[in-house]
């Protein structure tokens, strides 16, 4: 870029919008979190479906340890790995290191200490987690999906609290589908149609 | 009649990496080259003026044994953005032609 001599109001509007959604662009790029977690979570759920429905297995709720566990151990290293990479530092990307910490601090504590035992419990408090992480996303990165995805996540836990437990987990399935799994796609083509200015 | 444009800011490059660092805590060298599409040499130039201008900071480190540049905005610097941003919308508005 150099600088040329026909630089006029109208260059400097451009520019100006340009590099600032140039700028944007790197915090919207989250889209593998979604990803990870929506299958993660939509895997998770139809396996506790199955086992229970179909197979009567007495420890069906297995996949949750293995598959949140594996989730857990994937992101820290993804975002280690993203944060060393990164050459700019956003308030935006402040905001979500100790959000999402503060958030699954709350999520661990909620499942670990809070409801152990109160079963029909479990699937609408995390969908009430999964949607107050969401809406918040959507706002901050102005992305209408994640912000009907919270709305909608918030929707599925006050009918998973009226529902049986395995009607729960298909709810979930199809939430994490919607609020993660869709947006989380929608975020990726969003950024590979990433503005570049020279 | 027109605000006059600040003449530090009215420039391609200057104004790209302005944009740019408005909308972060900092910026590393390396971020500003990459969204710019400019050489290292015109960068470190523009660098150089806006921090002279008293616009940004910057910050020279080491990581991993080599040299870390690393800049961002001031309060003047955000102030002549903003001073710089109504100026041109008033021009946008007053222009002939615009509603």
């Amino acid at each position: 870029m150099e600088n040329s001599e026909k630089f006029n109001e109208e260059s400097a509007l451009k520019v100006i919008s340009a590099m600032i959604e140039a700028a944007r662009s790197d915090v919207r790029d989250n889209h593998f979190f979604y990803l990870l977690w929506g299958f993660l979570v939509l895997g998770a759920s139809l396996l506790e479906y199955c086992l229970i429905t179909f197979a009567k297995y007495p420890h069906h709720y297995i996949g949750w340890p293995v598959l949140m566990g594996a989730g857990m151990i994937v992101s820290l290293v993804y975002a280690t790995r993203k944060y060393r990479r990164s050459d700019s530092s956003t308030y935006v990307g402040g905001f979500f290191k100790y959000f999402f910490l503060a958030w699954s601090i709350s999520l661990l504590l909620l499942l670990g200490f809070i409801i152990p035992g109160e079963n029909q419990l479990v699937q609408p408090i995390i969908l009430a987690m999964y949607a107050l992480a969401t809406f918040v996303s959507g706002g901050i990165l102005r992305f209408k999906p994640l912000i009907w995805g919270g709305i909608i996540a918030w929707a599925a836990a006050i009918a998973s609290f009226f529902s049986p437990f395995p009607v729960q987990l298909l709810i979930t399935a199809a939430t994490v589908v919607i609020a993660y799994i869709i947006p989380g796609f929608l975020l990726k083509r969003r950024n590979g149609n990433q503005i570049t200015v020279n | 009649m027109f605000k006059e444009l600040d003449p530090v800011l009215h420039s391609q490059l200057r104004l790209s990496i302005m944009s740019l660092l408005v909308g972060v805590r900092s910026a590393e060298f390396s971020f500003l080259e990459e969204k710019t599409g400019a050489t290292r040499g015109n960068i470190s130039v523009q660098l150089r003026k806006l921090e002279e201008a008293g616009y940004i900071e910057i910050t020279k480190s080491f990581r991993k044994n080599y040299p870390l540049t690393t800049c961002s905005i001031t309060k003047k610097g955000i102030a002549a953005f903003r001073e710089y941003a109504d100026a041109l919308s008033d021009y946008i508005r007053q222009k002939p032609g615009s509603e």
